[in-house]
């Protein structure tokens, strides 16, 4: 099996998973909706910024400065588009999850998932 | 012609007979009628020596004020209206919420945290209210400390370790 060169967490993914899916709109506070709507669960800005440069350090998303708006107080907006090794390491955690399923193929998951 | 009527036609044509002398007809040099309506009448300035007397109805004076009372009512709540929308477009964050994040947070990030705090903290504002959405925006910098801060002395606690390692190879 070829090995991956980044491990992504639970909360990486799920950061990922927001940006590809927001395509070009993918700033901070879009990516926060989009992760709340889906997990139901609050993110914090520290939490979600430090993510995000983690991410980018690891070269799995870039970013850029936006414009200016007047509804955020003239401060500018940071865009982030996901770059190629981004979305192979989503590709691998989705495929480890999947064969994870697949061992144990008698475990009833909607059961559980109440 | 029944009663009524007979009242009325009077109260219009002014019949000399039955319609009350006015206490200022005298002045006037005219019998005063009650042409127009049934409102009091009021008197406003002295008469003069020409004995000419400024005569005006309460109707029009009490229209007049109460149009420009209507008139300043309904610009006044619009101007609230207005205003108070505005303050919700233009409501910013408590300043020692902002000072800590400008704290904590790295020099590249800040105009986008920042940012991301005033337009949540505005969305909040508009929904629950100033008291809450100051609330929402401490809250959110509770929450924040603790992965800026993780951060910030991750990379001061590596710098200290490498530090110690060079130190150790010179001795």
């Amino acid at each position: 099996m070829r090995k991956p060169k980044y491990y992504i967490g639970e909360f990486e993914e799920l950061v990922l998973m927001a940006i590809v899916s927001l395509r070009e709109k993918a700033y901070g506070v879009k990516i926060g909706d989009a992760i709340e709507q889906a997990t139901a669960r609050s993110v914090s800005i520290g939490a979600l910024y430090t993510t995000l440069s983690r991410l980018e350090e690891k070269g799995l998303i870039s970013s850029w400065m936006g414009e200016a708006t007047s509804e955020r107080g003239g401060r500018a907006k940071k865009y982030f588009k996901i770059e190629a090794p981004g979305k192979l390491a989503l590709n691998h955690a989705d495929a480890s999850r999947r064969r994870l399923a697949n061992l144990k193929p008698s475990l009833n998951l909607i059961g559980v998932v109440s | 012609m029944s009663r009524r009527k007979r009242n009325k036609r009077k109260l219009i044509c002014g019949n000399a007979a039955s319609t009350p002398r006015d206490p200022f007809s005298g002045l006037l040099g005219k019998r005063f009628t009650r042409i127009e309506s049934y409102a009091p009448t009021v008197i406003i300035g002295k008469p003069d020596n020409s004995g000419d007397v400024a005569k005006e109805s309460l109707d029009d004076e009490t229209k007049k004020a109460l149009h420009s009372i209507l008139g300043l009512l309904f610009v006044g709540v619009v101007l609230s209206i207005l205003s108070e929308n505005r303050g919700k477009e233009t409501a910013n964050p408590p300043k020692n919420v902002e000072l800590l994040l400008l704290l904590i947070v790295r020099r590249d990030e800040r105009d986008a945290v920042i940012g991301d705090l005033i337009e949540r903290y505005r969305r909040s504002h508009q929904r629950l209210g100033r008291r809450r959405a100051d609330l929402y925006a401490y809250g959110e910098v509770c929450r924040s400390l603790y992965p800026f801060m993780k951060r910030l002395f991750y990379g001061t606690g590596v710098i200290v370790l490498l530090g110690q390692w060079i130190k150790k190879l010179i001795t």
